[in-house]
This record gives structure tokens, C-alpha cells and sequence, in this order.
């Protein structure tokens, strides 16, 4: 266990490379205060948004007078409205996010499974966010919801999601898809959905999913996170392969044998995995867990700060 | 396909290590643990027939490169005219076995597999047309060194003389001219195949000179031949030998039964070494041969004076009418009887019949001899040797005096054993009693003077007559005990000499049966098991079924040891039991010849019982003295001349050196001479024993009469024992087998016939036996190393080729 307490998963170093980080969110969210993202509705702010016929009940101030000079007919300015941003940030903690390379285990290395892998990155984000005075909830899911902490933007709810995060054990089998429905049909607000997984269960519906809550106008960013061994399969000796989620019977392999297929199939998942996020446009990042954890963070907020 | 080193086929085993290890490894595996098992399993969906098939391929090419390996350590040889096919058939196999596994296992595209197949069907064709198509020439290589096995038929047939030599003196003529051509480097042995092969002890030697000086000294040993035993005693001789080629060199005649017996007992193995030439010389096609085939008293001899019907027969096994045979009859070498038969024709037997009397105990040699022309001189006589019996002489102690003699057992005993009437026709009886009353008993100096002692219900000894008695039995006498009412049953639980208990067993309660509770007791006669009561049951006619007692005394047995129980009564007790001590046997019977208790004394088969029971307990009883030819003869010779004061003076003197005490063993060792049919004297050792001579007679293959010439101390002269050496006349029968019969015989035995001298020549200095393959196994099992290695490296390759 990496982290021996909810303090481990923000490092110092951490906190210091992203202090002045701005999470960057592209589209307009609906938040629950004024804050730094744009809203889809008309507000107070100085930034013209546009003009729209005045109809009975508007404030005769807002009238532009200038435009009824020009046209002869009465416009109302109408300026943007800039709220904070609420992010629910779904966090797999499935079996299969519990494994670790080989290469780290067999040389008595700290243990770093995608789950830890995943839970720092959430933390990282999480912080980040609340910093911005964002407001963050935090859903830990595996075959379903099993905890639901509430949107907040306070630091002591980041504390808790922290604590909440140092807490979670991978356990039991995967259902994202069914989760990211549930997750849909629960928020109307639209705001921003981080969903963080290794997305190595079937795909068949995860489009579907991805829609779904592209329907309800959130933002959605999916970082996949894997393992080097489940990219590069560098197994030389036959073994007996458990399925860490318990759904496939052992086997007795010959991996030299297979890993040319192997990674045929898995390659041809990645793929089929991007391309339904591209459809549905949602921001797709793969973090491998034998990569720095700040770089591969650094480098996807650069690419995000672009657009 | 021969091996010449055939234990190295046991290495076969370690086939079992690559097929453990396979296994092992399946067994042994880490378990990993994998999240990404959903890819695993699809992957596996596609590859694992390709996987199964790599590890079979894999592990086949390692059995078979061991397999092979092993072979070629075996030495594998094949003949020539195999040998070349043999060779590419194993190389085609090889090569088609490797393509069909890289077919299978290695090439994924349709084309390569396709021709692969194509290849490795192209290779297995071959290795089939090779061992059935091709047939090449045999390969003619001279001076190559050999083992070679001489086998001369030793039989009566081989004595026959021709032109002034016998077949047995051209046989061993040509064989001496074989071996002195044989190749530098050869090895050779002799045997002769008589009724047994000599000698027992043959082996190869390269000093051929000494093969040819052994030859020079053989001798036929007469009666039948045995050339089925003698080939397989050569094979085995062969498989000590180092040459790669090896040959069985047979002489013999054309005599039928022999190759009869061939056709019986080599035909059956298909198996058979091939290497075995016979050359056949012919016997003369009209011949006249009449043989004495056999001798026999009637039935068994016993008692001297009597008269013996003696049954001669009388066969012609020439090939021509036999007339005016004249067959003489000698009792101990002296012509008792003379007849003249008028005509027997070819393969008819005929029998006579002649009563004689044979005078005094002991040996007497009888022998029928036939004169007449006749091709085989050995046949015409036959011996024999029929043995009288001695008169047992019986001691009976009377254990009750003082009873009327109507109620004593002894009584009984003593009328059963000698009555003290002469038969009518003989001379004497066969036992000769003493009855003494057992108070008397310490008044006689020395038991040595009889052969059996009976108790009859003696009810106690004085302590220096009950150890005269034991010591008595321990020398070889026989005890009897006869237990009335009148005996002390802790006398004789307690009666114990320096070797151990007197008694079988432990004397016990004794059961009796009185008035309205009469339940009288029998003999179990279907418990008979002891040899004179087996002789009395065999004969049929016996009332033991008939007898009943009141009474009996019940035995148990000592320390745990079991009884040996002769009958035993319908209530399961021991009737009769029988134990050793020392070289003597004790017979104990649990009831006594007492009219009160029961009736034995009326069952007709008493004295018969009696008789045949002190028959056995003074061992006397008809020695072995006929016996087959063997390699290692041991014979028992009766000798009852030598009292055991002389044992016990030879010891001594420190032959043998020992504690003084009577053991089976005790004897003292001398040479004595043996005269052997041919008249030739050889010397031998014999050991003394009280009632017997041991001979170590050695090999004893010739048929005939024997004489053992022995000094016995404290006589003057020496004592001739004499004993017979059987003979199977089958021999006689001098019926001649065609040649193409003979042919077709060795045929299907696995022998090649050699017409003349100069083709068993060739054979002997010519074409060479075997072709030697184990440098091809190797070159396979180097193919087999570079194709694990190539397979290996190619699995290694594509596989490290994969990139993610």
C-alpha cells in the first residue's frame, strides 16, 4: 500500500508544480455560483453576450439605445454569466485496477497498481478544482455505485475525498457502462465528468454511455489508466493466468505463444476505445502506470490549454 | 534387427524424463494474475491447437532422439541382406517424422505445409519401399573374424561305421579342418550333443589349437541326441562372445527322430538366431538293428528266494528283417538264461518273459544282451539293477509282563511283525523280532545289533536305557511307541536327550469311552498321509475303515511347533505322528494292539502295517539306483557294512574334525574308483554315511553299467556298488529322414543346411553375419538434436519478433 495516509497522495512536490494550474474546461457549465467558467446563461458580467428583442417586463436599462437608432426597433443587451464548475469525477475501483507490473513486483519495488495510479490522479484533479473554487464530487464505482460523496467546493470536502481515496480497495468486477447510465440519468446540471478506468471490459455499450451523458451537455474526460505489462505482455515463461476479477477460469499459458495475438487484441480495444470517445466528443488520455504521474498530468493539461 | 549389447536397452526408460519433465513443467507453473484476462482468453481461443501440437512435436523429437540414441547404444545389427534397406529405411523415417512435425506444428502458411506433408509422405514411401522393394546382393567380405560353436552329434546313430570311419569320427575330422581356417582374431567351442550336451562348462577361446586338441579327445557319448539343447547352449555361449559374427556349426546324420525333436522344439521360435549351418552325413539305407530296449521286474522285489518275472523287450530298428536273434540273460554278470528268437521284422517290438530267482540280500545287476549283425552295437545290451532288501531286525520291549500274553500288546506286535512261520515259497521273513520284557531291557549291552525298537505300553525307562534309546534313534535306529493304558505320560513329556524331546509332541489327556456314553473312536482313513499308510491305500484292498478304539491318548504339539500327523482319528486327534531325532525317526501311535480297547488286532491290515511301518523306520527301502544321465550325478548307494564306531573312529582321526555327536551330515570322505560302460576307470569321492554312500559321480552322460569300487574299512576286500545309467532307446530306431525333409525342417527352425564340406567352408571363413547400424542411429539422433535445436530456436525467434 503506497499510501499510508490521504496526505501521500498530494506530495509536496505535486502541489507545488501545479499551484498555479488552471483546470481548463471548454464548454459552458452550470454551476451553482458565480465563479470562472462560462455559463450558458446571460448574466451580470462585463463580457457582451448579445442582443435580443425587448419584450414587456425587461429593464428599460438594459434597452440599447443605439440600436434603436439604427433600427428603430428595441434590443436589450444582454451580457454572459461566468459560474463555477461542478465535476464529478468517477473513479473505477474494480479488481483489475489492483494490478501492478511484474517487472516492479518481481524487483521488490514499491507496488503502484492503476489503482494508486488512479486515485493520485483523481486526488491531483480534485485538488486542483477545489482550489479554483470548483465544486467536486467524487464517485468511487465497480460493478456499481458504492460510495457518492456530495458535490462540494470546500476544503474540507477535499479532505474528505482524499481520506475517501487513501481508503478504497480494488475489489469485485467492472460494469463503467452501466455506472456512467446511472451516473447520466442522476445529474441534470451540465458540468464536467471525469471517468478514470483501465476500460478493459467490453466496449459494446460504453459509446452508448458516453452519449448519454454527452445528451445532458456535460464535459466528459476519460483517462484510461494501464499498466506497461497489460501493453507490452513481457511474460517468457508459461504460467497459470488468474483473472483478477474472477470471471474467466484460470488458464495454462504459453505467453510467447499467444503474445502476438495478445496485443493484436488489445491494440485493436485501445482503438475502438478512442474512437468511441472521439465520436462522442469526449477528451480521451491513456496514463500508463510506469510513467511519472505530474509529467503525464503537466503534459495532458498543456494539450487541454491548446484545445 | 539383433542387439549386441542388449542391456544398454534398458536406458530406454529414461524416455520417461522428458515426458516427466513435460508434465512437471505444466504441474509447477507460477500463477499469475492478470486483469487483462478477457484478451488472454481470446488469444488463447486462436492459438492453441498450434500451441498443444508445438509441445507434442516437441517433446515426440525428444523421446525419439533419446529413443534413438539409446538404440544406437545397444549396438543394433541386422544381416546383410537387410542391412543396407534397414539403414535408409531408418534414415527415411527420421527425416519423415521431422517434416511431418514442422508440417503440423511450425509452417502456418497453406503452400509451405502442403510441401512439407507432400515431403515427409515422400520419405515414409521410401522407408516402406526400401524393406519391401529392395533386396540388394549379399555383400561377400572374407577373413572376418568370428565366434563359432561346433556341435557333434554324440548319439549311438553317429558311432555307425562307413568306409572304415563313423559319422562321429568324420564329423570331428571336418570340424578340426574348419577351425584351423578359421580368421585371425575367431573364438571357438565344442559341444557334444548326447542324451545331455557336454561338456557343461563350454566356452569360446581364440586358442584354436586348444579347440583342435579338445576335438582330438572327444568321444560320442552314445545313447540319443539331444541337438535342440545343444543349439540353444551354443546361443547362449555365442552372446558371451565379442565378434560381431557368429555362427552354429551342427554335424550330424539323417537319422529322423532327431530332427524330429528339431522340428518340435526350434520350429516354435520365431525368434531364433540365424546363424546356426548344419551339415548332415548319411547313414547307410539297408542296415539291420536289433537293441534290447528295456528291462523290468514285474513288481518290486521283496524278500530274497523269491522268484522275479523279468519282462525284456526287444525292438528292430534296422531297416531290414532281423533272423535267429539269440538274447542271453546275466544275473551279476552271470548267464542265467539263453533263448533264440526266430524273426523280427522291421519297427515290430517283441517282449519276453523269464522268471529267475534271485539269490541274497542286496544289489543284483541284471542285464539282456542281444547277439547278432547289427549297425549299432551300444543298443544291444541293456542293465539294470534290482535291490533285495535286508531283514529288519526289531526289538519289541513289553511294557506289561504281568499280564496274560492274550492281553499284551507286544503279543500282537511281535506275531504281526514275525510270526515265526516261514512263507510259503520264500526262504526267510522280511523282519526278525525279539520281544523283551522292558525290566530286562538295561541287561542288553549295545542297541546296534537291530534296526527298530518298539515301546509297547511300556509305562516308564530307567534314565540309562530311555538315553541308550534316544542316543540309539539319533544313530540312525527307528523308535516305535505303541501307547497303552499302562504308560506315565510324565515319563514321556519328559523323556528329552542330548538333541532334543524323544516325543513328537506333548503327551495329554487320555479320552475313554465307557458304557451307555460308548462313542467309540476311527481312523480318519482320507487323513492318510504318511508313505506306508499311502502304500497300504494305493493298493486298495485295507480294513482300516473297520478298525475302532475305546481309548486314545491325545498329542499336542511343543513350543509352538506343528505335528507331523500320518492320520488322525474321526475326532480329529493325531493318530499316528511321526518326528526325527538325529539321523533316526520316532513313530508315535496314540493307541496300542490291545484287545480290550479296541480292535487292531483283528484288522487284516495290521501286520501288513506293522511290516510296512518297521520297514520304513529302518530306512529300508529301495534305493535310487537307476539313474538319467546328468551333469552333475549324485548318487546314494545302499551300504549297511559300516557300524558307527567306525564313523566315530574316522572322526577321530580327524575326518571329519567336530564335536562327537551324531549329525545327518556325519561321514567321513574317500576316493573310490569308478569303472564306467566303456571299461575306462575314473576316481571319484564318496562319502560314508552309517546306512548309505554318498557318490559325487560328476557328469555322467553315457548310458550303461557303472561299478563303484570302494574300500571299506575293516575289510579286506573291496565292495563293489554298482547302479545303471539309463538309456532312451528311441536311438535305435535308425529310420531315415528324406534330405528334402531335413531341408524343409531346418527351414522352419531357423538352420541352413550345407550340402557338402566345401559350402560349410564358405560359411565358416566367408560371408559375414551381421551389419552393424549404430552409426546411423547416431547420425538420426544428431539429425533429432539439430531439429529440437532448430525448433527451439525458431519458437525462440518468432516469438521475440513480436513488438507491442
Amino acid at each position: 500500500m503506497p499510501f499510508q495516509s490521504s496526505l501521500d497522495l498530494l506530495p509536496n512536490t505535486s502541489i507545488a508544480r501545479f499551484a498555479r494550474v488552471r483546470f481548463p474546461v471548454h464548454r459552458p457549465v452550470t454551476g451553482t455560483r458565480s465563479g470562472d467558467h462560462r455559463s450558458p446563461h446571460t448574466g451580470s458580467s462585463t463580457e457582451f453576450a448579445q442582443h435580443r428583442e425587448y419584450s414587456p417586463g425587461d429593464e428599460p436599462k438594459s434597452i440599447d439605445w443605439r440600436a434603436f437608432g439604427k433600427t428603430d426597433r428595441y434590443y436589450v443587451k444582454q451580457y454572459s454569466d461566468d459560474t463555477n464548475l461542478r465535476a464529478f469525477i468517477l473513479l473505477d475501483c474494480s479488481a483489475s485496477m489492483g494490478y501492478s507490473d511484474q517487472e516492479s513486483r518481481d524487483h521488490h519495488r514499491s507496488a503502484f497498481s492503476k489503482l494508486d495510479y488512479a486515485r493520485r490522479l483523481a486526488a491531483m484533479i480534485a485538488w486542483i478544482l477545489v482550489r479554483q473554487g470548483d465544486a467536486v464530487s467524487l464517485i468511487v464505482f465497480d460493478d456499481q455505485i458504492r460510495l457518492n460523496l456530495p458535490m462540494l467546493s470546500t476544503t474540507a470536502h477535499l479532505h474528505q475525498i482524499l481520506r475517501t481515496l487513501s481508503e478504497v480497495q480494488a475489489q469485485r468486477s467492472s460494469n463503467c457502462t452501466a455506472v456512467m447510465h446511472e451516473v447520466a440519468g442522476q445529474i441534470s446540471n451540465r458540468g464536467l465528468v471525469i471517468v478514470i478506468s483501465d476500460f478493459l471490459d467490453e466496449l459494446t455499450q460504453f459509446s452508448g454511455a458516453l452519449h448519454h451523458l454527452r445528451h445532458h451537455n456535460h464535459e466528459i474526460i476519460v483517462f484510461q489508466t494501464l499498466a506497461s505489462d497489460e501493453l507490452s505482455f513481457p511474460f517468457r515463461h508459461t504460467a497459470r493466468f488468474r483473472d483478477l476479477e474472477e470471471l474467466i477460469e484460470e488458464q495454462h499459458i504459453d505467453p510467447a505463444a499467444i503474445r502476438q495475438e495478445y496485443l493484436r487484441q488489445i491494440n485493436s480495444h485501445l482503438s475502438e476505445l478512442q474512437m468511441a470517445c472521439n465520436l462522442a466528443e469526449a477528451d480521451f488520455a491513456r496514463f500508463t502506470t510506469d510513467l511519472p504521474l505530474d509529467d503525464a498530468l503537466a503534459d495532458y493539461f498543456a494539450l487541454r490549454m491548446m484545445g | 534387427m539383433n542387439f549386441l549389447n542388449v542391456t544398454a536397452l534398458f536406458s530406454l526408460s529414461a524416455i520417461v524424463v522428458p515426458i516427466l519433465l513435460h508434465l512437471r513443467k505444466r504441474r509447477t507453473v507460477r500463477v499469475q494474475s492478470w486483469a487483462a484476462m478477457r484478451f488472454v482468453r481470446q488469444s488463447l481461443a486462436a492459438q492453441r491447437r498450434g500451441l498443444t501440437i508445438e509441445h507434442l512435436v516437441l517433446l515426440i523429437v525428444r523421446c525419439l532422439m533419446l529413443s534413438v540414441f539409446v538404440m544406437a547404444m545397444a549396438r543394433p545389427h541386422v544381416d546383410p541382406s537387410v542391412g543396407v534397406s534397414a539403414i535408409a529405411a531408418v534414415f527415411f523415417l527420421t527425416l519423415s517424422i521431422c517434416l511431418a512435425g514442422m508440417a503440423v506444428a511450425l509452417v502456418s502458411k497453406f503452400r509451405h505445409r502442403l510441401l512439407l506433408t507432400a515431403l515427409a509422405a515422400g520419405c515414409a514411401l521410401s522407408a516402406w519401399s526400401c524393406t519391401v522393394l529392395h533386396r540388394p546382393e549379399l555383400p561377400v567380405v572374407l577373413n572376418q573374424p568370428r565366434d563359432v560353436v561346433i556341435v557333434i552329434d554324440g548319439s549311438d546313430s553317429m558311432t555307425y561305421r562307413a568306409d572304415g570311419q563313423s559319422g562321429f569320427e568324420r564329423a570331428v575330422t571336418e570340424a578340426k579342418l574348419l577351425v584351423s581356417q578359421l580368421p585371425g582374431q575367431s573364438t571357438a567351442a565344442t559341444l557334444v550333443a548326447g542324451p545331455i550336451v557336454i561338456p557343461d562348462d563350454a566356452s569360446l577361446t581364440q586358442n584354436l589349437r586348444t579347440v583342435s586338441d579338445r576335438l582330438e579327445t572327444l568321444m560320442p557319448t552314445g545313447g540319443n541326441s539331444s541337438l535342440p539343447p545343444a543349439i540353444h547352449r551354443a546361443e547362449e555361449i555365442l552372446k558371451h562372445g565379442l565378434n560381431l559374427r557368429k555362427q552354429i556349426l551342427v554335424f550330424s546324420d539323417d537319422q529322423l527322430l532327431p530332427w524330429q525333436e528339431v522340428e518340435d522344439e526350434l520350429s516354435k521360435d520365431a525368434q531364433r538366431f540365424s546363424g546356426t549351418y548344419a551339415r548332415v552325413l548319411p547313414l547307410p539305407r539297408n542296415c539291420q538293428n536289433v537293441a534290447v530296449t528295456g528291462i523290468s521286474a514285474e513288481q518290486p522285489i521283496e524278500g530274497f528266494g523269491r522268484q522275479a518275472n523279468l519282462q525284456i523287450e526287444v525292438f528292430n530298428g534296422g531297416t531290414t528283417p532281423a533272423e535267429d536273434v539269440t538274447l542271453r540273460l546275466l544275473v551279476d554278470e552271470k548267464e542265467i538264461h539263453s533263448v533264440t528268437l526266430p524273426g523280427i521284422e522291421c519297427g515290430s517290438r517283441t517282449s519276453i518273459e523269464y522268471p529267475c530267482d534271485l539269490q541274497g540280500q542286496g544289489i543284483h545287476t541284471v542285464s539282456a544282451i542281444c547277439d547278432g549283425d547289427a549297425c549299432l552295437s551300444a543298443d544291444n545290451r541293456i542293465d539294470c539293477i534290482l535291490y533285495v532288501p535286508a531283514t529288519t531286525r526289531v526289538l519289541i520291549v513289553d511294557g506289561t509282563p504281568s499280564l496274560e500274553v492274550a492281553d499284551r500288546a507286544a503279543t500282537f506286535a511281535r506275531l504281526a511283525i514275525d510270526p515265526g512261520v516261514e512263507d510259503e515259497g520264500a526262504s526267510t521273513t522280511f523282519a526278525s523280532a525279539t520281544l523283551v520284557d522292558a525290566a530286562l531291557l538295561k541287561t542288553i549291552d549295545s542297541l546296534d545289533a537291530y534296526d527298530v525298537v518298539i515301546l509297547c505300553d511300556v509305562p516308564r525307562l530307567p534314565e540309562d536305557v530311555s538315553n541308550q534309546i534316544a542316543a540309539f534313534v539319533a544313530n540312525g535306529g527307528g523308535l516305535m511307541i505303541l501307547a497303552g493304558r499302562h504308560i506315565d505320560r510324565d515319563f514321556y513329556n519328559e523323556w528329552v536327550s542330548d538333541i532334543g524331546p524323544v516325543m513328537p509332541g506333548v503327551l495329554g489327556e487320555r479320552s475313554v469311552s465307557f458304557g451307555e456314553e460308548f462313542v467309540p473312536v476311527r481312523f480318519d482313513v482320507a487323513s492318510a498321509n504318511h508313505p506306508p499308510l499311502k502304500t497300504l491305500t494305493e493298493r486298495g484292498s485295507h480294513d482300516l475303515a473297520a478298525f475302532y478304539t475305546t481309548a486314545a491318548w491325545a498329542l499336542e504339539k511343543r513350543n509352538e511347533v506343528e505335528l507331523n500327523v500320518g492320520l488322525r482319528f474321526d475326532n480329529g486327534w493325531p493318530g499316528l505322528t511321526e518326528s526325527k531325532l538325529g539321523e533316526g525317526r520316532i513313530l508315535f501311535l496314540a493307541v496300542s494292539p490291545d484287545p480290550l480297547e479296541n480292535n487292531l488286532t483283528t484288522c487284516t491290515s495290521f501286520p501288513v502295517l506293522m511290516n510296512l511301518w518297521t520297514r520304513y523306520l529302518s530306512s529300508v527301502r529301495p534305493p535310487e539306483l537307476m539313474h538319467a544321465p546328468a551333469y552333475s550325478l549324485e548318487a546314494e548307494l545302499p551300504y549297511t557294512c559300516i557300524e558307527p564306531s567306525t564313523i566315530r573312529e574316522r572322526r577321530e582321526n580327524g575326518q571329519p574334525t567336530g564335536p562327537d555327536k551324531v549329525t545327518p551330515d556325519a561321514g567321513f570322505e574317500s576316493d573310490a574308483e569308478l569303472t564306467q560302460p566303456d571299461g575306462s576307470l575314473r576316481t571319484v569321492k564318496v562319502v560314508h554315511h552309517k546306512k548309505h554312500l554318498a557318490c559325487d559321480a560328476g557328469t555322467v552322460a553315457t548310458p550303461g553299467l557303472y561299478s563303484l569300487a570302494v574300500r571299506v574299512p575293516k575289510h579286506s576286500d573291496e565292495l563293489k556298488l554298482p547302479f545303471v545309467v539309463t538309456a532312451n532307446r528311441t536311438e535305435s530306431d535308425l529310420a531315415i529322414a528324406d534330405i528334402n525333409r531335413i531341408r524343409e525342417i531346418a527351414r522352419e527352425s531357423g538352420i541352413t543346411l550345407v550340402d557338402s564340406f566345401d559350402d560349410i567352408q564358405d560359411v565358416a571363413t566367408g560371408i559375414p553375419e551381421r551389419v552393424e547400424l549404430w552409426k546411423y542411429f547416431i547420425l538420426a539422433a544428431l539429425s533429432l538434436i539439430t531439429a529440437e535445436s532448430g525448433l527451439l530456436g525458431w519458437r525462440t525467434r518468432r516469438y521475440s519478433e513480436v513488438t507491442p
